[in-house]
């Protein structure tokens, strides 16, 4: 199959000494964050873009891919270790896997999350690779109204299914539309929204945003607003790393149904990597003949999760591969450093830029190796680096992100910028605004007008094509359905036995 | 009894009034364009959309419908302390990083954070932030090829 030789290409790619290198730091790097709370893969992709646009973009990317992977990784061993997950993907993993830990069997918790993501992983990469030039072949027939239409459907379903409140969705994706708007405008050369300005002509700097609100934001919130000291005791790994048969029994299932679960919610525009693990653990609760279990230890709640979790890691990368279209935050990062690298996402990436494409996509398989084999017996020196107190620990990141911001243009306009980002951000948490709509928002947004505004030069100012291409409706009727389908539906679901309850609740 | 979220409140006023000015920036966007729509059109619809959008939201913060962190009454009383340091290790930083040099913005960066999250071994602290930025600056600088600038004290060059 041509996949798969494609694929072959890729590893002669990816399989050089220095690329190597690129994968293992990419992903050592990649569960460290993830082991850290508060600072995410998408964060430090934003941090090291910058800093990466002087090298080469193949190697770039194979360090992207590694971080988002790792971060995965990394994540559920605190998650199962200390309850304190380190990404939100891994907040169900600490459920069953603590209780796990509490119950002794740390080992057993850690080797079912580790070598489910390895497997689910795998499995999705290749599924990954199988499918692409598929999407590709169907995605050439689009023309800029399906593009428009594409982009209101990321638009609207990362507004509408994440989060509590669609307002507040629609507030933050508006709001990082204007940001993307903020600076000249494509087509004519208007400066737009710069109020006279000059330091804002060539708009805003992804970086400067995206770790403003994110990584700055987080530390001002931390300041405020200290966590009580929620460490509890690390709980310890007895004997080495593994699973019993009657274990690997257990788990394996869990490890296909997560990855059939997590790969195709990846690949859709909904917002993350939390919606699939959490259906997972349901759809692993409800299989189960040991329902009890659940809340208690149950290995298959440990076992679906995180196989679902690194599924959907690479669903995500097939839309951004195949169409260039972002469906999570760190998606959306990772197509403004395509840009940055003058590539043209979309569906001739793959055919332009076959060695980054299936060199990436190789790499994500060896990435994915080197994490089974690093997290094993590692899992307990990733654990350690949360003892790390938190001043100096904070106080690094803080410097860090001004490294990052500071090397893009040497500004102190920037750095000014940065923290400025960094209160709004710490608004935006306060408040619960969903950041994801923000940074997706900032980057679709620009793209979404001029897909929007060439449609109707080519139609002539005929409007109404967005709506007589056959696909370009019916992305529009998915749009529509995201948006007020949640709303409708718990309307429906309202029963007079419900609205006692809730009366009863909003004396809050 | 309803109490009004007065932090809400306050946000959805500001943004709508953010939403209002970008509205009347965009109408300003003048473009000689033929056919087709211009330069203003996307900003400005977004620009409204955002002002519809805060005045739900100051509907939700007078109703009471808005939950989040801040809506929360909580016992503990939001600490000032930490931000005076925050915001003076920050402004610091800004002012100091072009004459002095990275190193040192870097340092007292460093220090003032610390500090914001109450640790007090000052010494300690100033040798680890001096030891950190200039790890930063040799890899990023020496090793790397990024620019940080130059000042009194800096590797560059």
């Amino acid at each position: 199959m041509d996949s798969l030789l494609h694929l072959l290409h890729g590893f002669a790619v990816a399989a050089t000494p220095t690329y190597l290198l690129w994968s293992l730091a990419g992903v050592t790097l990649g569960t460290v964050i993830g082991v850290l709370p508060g600072i995410g893969p998408s964060v430090t992709i934003a941090l090291l873009l910058p800093l990466t646009f002087q090298g080469d973009p193949i190697g770039a990317f194979i360090l992207f891919g590694g971080i988002y992977y790792g971060a995965m990784y990394g994540g559920s061993t605190t998650s199962i270790l200390l309850n304190m997950p380190g990404e939100s993907t891994s907040l169900i993993t600490a459920v069953d896997g603590y209780q796990m830990a509490r119950r002794g069997r740390a080992a057993a918790a850690l080797a079912t999350a580790a070598i489910g993501s390895f497997v689910a992983g795998t499995i999705a990469t290749l599924a990954l690779t199988i499918i692409a030039p598929v999407i590709v072949g169907f995605a050439l027939k689009f023309g800029p109204a399906e593009y428009f239409m594409l982009a209101v459907l990321a638009f609207s379903t990362t507004t509408a299914l994440v989060g509590q409140s669609v307002v507040r969705g629609i507030t933050s994706l508006c709001f990082g539309i204007l940001i993307g708007f903020v600076g000249l405008d494509l087509q004519t050369g208007q400066p737009r929204l710069t109020f006279g300005v000059m330091d804002i002509l060539d708009g805003f700097s992804l970086t400067v945003v995206t770790v403003g609100l994110f990584a700055v934001g987080e530390v001002i919130h931390l300041a405020l607003h200290p966590e009580p000291n929620s460490e509890g005791s690390i709980q310890p790994i007895t004997g080495t790393i593994g699973m019993s048969r009657d274990d690997f029994r257990r788990s394996w299932p869990a490890w296909l149904r997560g990855t059939v679960i997590g790969f195709p919610l990846g690949a859709l525009p909904a917002g993350g990597g939390e919606i699939p693990t959490v259906i997972s653990y349901f759809v692993e609760k409800l299989f189960s003949k040991r329902k009890n279990e659940f809340g208690h230890g149950a290995i298959e709640g440990v076992a679906g999760p995180e196989a679902a979790n690194n599924a959907s890691t690479a669903g995500v990368l097939l839309p951004l591969l195949t169409l260039g279209l972002p469906t999570s935050a760190t998606a959306a990062i990772m197509l403004s450093a395509l840009q940055g690298y003058g590539l043209r996402p979309g569906p001739f990436l793959l055919r332009d830029q076959p060695d980054l494409v299936w060199g990436f996509i190789a790499s994500l398989l060896i990435g994915n190796f080197f994490l089974l084999v690093l997290n094993l017996p590692l899992a307990r020196v990733w654990a350690r680096l949360l003892t790390i107190p938190k001043p100096p620990l904070l106080a690094a990141i803080l410097v860090l992100t001004t490294v990052s911001t500071y090397a893009v243009s040497q500004s102190t306009f920037d750095l000014m910028l940065l923290f400025v980002f960094g209160v709004i951000g710490y608004f935006v948490k306060r408040l619960d605004f969903p950041q994801t709509p923000i940074i997706v928002g900032m980057i679709l947004g620009p793209m979404a007008e001029q897909q929007f505004r060439r449609a109707l030069a080519i139609s002539q100012g005929d409007g109404t094509v967005f709506i007589s291409h056959p696909l370009s409706a019916s992305l529009f009727v998915c749009s529509l359905l995201s948006l007020f389908g949640p709303i409708l539906w718990r309307r429906l679901g309202r029963s007079p036995a419900h609205t006692k309850t809730n009366s009863v609740e909003t004396g809050s | 009894m309803i109490s009004v979220f007065k932090l809400g409140l306050s946000a959805a006023v500001f943004i709508g009034g953010v939403g209002l000015i970008t509205a009347l920036a965009s109408l300003s966007i003048q473009a000689p364009v033929p056919r087709g729509v211009g330069p203003w059109l996307a900003p400005f619809a977004i620009s409204v959309l955002l002002v519809v959008m805060s005045l739900v939201l100051a509907v939700q913060a007078v109703d009471g419908t808005w939950r989040c962190e801040a809506a929360q009454t909580s016992k503990t009383p939001t600490a000032i302390m930490p931000i005076l340091w925050l915001a003076g290790g920050v402004i610091a930083d800004i002012l100091v990083i072009k004459p002095l040099g990275f190193i040192p913005a870097a340092a007292i960066l460093f220090v003032a954070t610390a500090r914001a999250f109450g640790s007090r071994s000052l010494l300690l602290n100033l040798a680890a932030g001096i030891a950190l930025a200039a790890i930063i600056e040799f890899c990023f600088v020496r090793l790397l090829g990024i620019d940080l600038g130059d000042g009194l004290i800096s590797l560059a060059g």
